[in-house]
């Protein structure tokens, strides 16, 4: 049985899959502006091969050690902007108007997102499900089936 | 169009409540289907089209393929984004871009009810509940609608008459 403390299972299992950009510094910090933007540094321990392409959604959180879990920390959701092979640069999905935490943390670690949206919007999508009326409900939930043209109706 | 996707293309506009397509990359569901029946809505009604993705680069890839359709596309549609998250092939589309000149809520509303095409990811147009106060959709098109959690696609479907 593996021992070792689930922060650190899984961040190796992470590093294994190519899934984290770990020990990241910040070189560049406007997480406060309007454009809210943070420019990361690539370290020698960050892995040069890990498949992180333009766009799409990821989180970046404050790396303290090896046996903490990412879940203990504030995780920044965001999107990269720019990568090359020296730094790493990110939009984050909400401007920041108290900075202190990037000033608090040296390392920083980016991976992939999978939730990407919250939980409030989520159930801000249920409300509206539950709002509609009670034929697209049926529709959406499968209960009741699309409507057919003629000429593709299953023959009798 | 192949003989089997001019079938498809059939079938999509003559399905009333929504049509689900599915197919494996490459066979065109972006870049004919989507293509097509964009340009045909807008040939042959009147209908407001909203058309989603869950990533920006298929966003990217939506926009590519409706300004294919026909050059005077490229004016037709409103992209709603970050410009960081745009290839800067169709930032100038953006809703953000275009409004650079606007002042008034007016003219910022004839902006959004000029265009009859929004273009955009899931997570953005989820973070701007009020566009739906502000446009009614005839039909919305969701790209990559299996990589998105079944809760944002029963919030997004209501808003619309017919979907695909």
């Amino acid at each position: 049985m593996d021992r070792r403390p689930c922060g650190s299972i899984l961040s190796s299992e992470k590093q294994e899959r190519f899934e984290i950009l770990s020990h990241l510094t910040i070189v560049d910090n406007r997480a406060g502006a309007d454009e809210a933007i943070i420019r990361f540094a690539r370290s020698e321990q960050t892995n040069p091969l890990a498949n992180f392409p333009h766009g799409g959604y990821r989180g970046v959180v404050p790396f303290v050690n090896e046996e903490q879990s990412p879940l203990r920390n504030q995780l920044f959701k965001c999107s990269i902007i720019e990568l090359s092979a020296s730094t790493v640069t990110v939009s984050l999905r909400s401007r920041q108007f108290n900075d202190q935490i990037f000033q608090d943390y040296t390392w920083w670690n980016l991976e992939h997102d999978l939730m990407d949206n919250s939980f409030t919007a989520q159930y801000r999508g249920l409300y509206d499900l539950a709002s509609s009326s009670t034929h697209k409900r049926r529709l959406l939930l499968g209960v009741t089936a699309p409507a057919m043209p003629l000429e593709l109706s299953p023959k009798q | 169009m192949t003989a089997e996707q001019q079938a498809i293309f059939q079938a999509i506009l003559a399905s009333q409540d929504y049509f689900l397509l599915w197919g494996p990359p490459g066979t065109g569901k972006t870049s004919v289907m989507l293509k097509h029946l964009v340009g045909h809505w807008m040939d042959h009604s009147k209908d407001t089209i909203l058309l989603l993705a869950y990533t920006n680069r298929a966003v990217d890839e939506i926009c590519e393929s409706i300004e294919a359709y026909a050059p005077e596309m490229r004016n037709r549609y409103i992209r709603i984004g970050s410009r960081y998250s745009t290839s800067p092939a169709y930032q100038g589309r953006l809703l953000s871009i275009l409004s650079q000149r606007i002042d008034t809520r007016k003219e910022l509303k004839a902006l959004i009810s000029g265009h009859r095409i929004v273009v955009a990811t899931v997570a953005s147009i989820i973070g701007r509940p009020e566009l739906f106060l502000l446009k009614a959709f005839d039909r919305v098109v969701i790209d990559e609608a299996s990589q998105i959690l079944e809760p944002m696609l029963v919030g997004l479907l209501p808003n619309s008459n017919t979907s695909c």
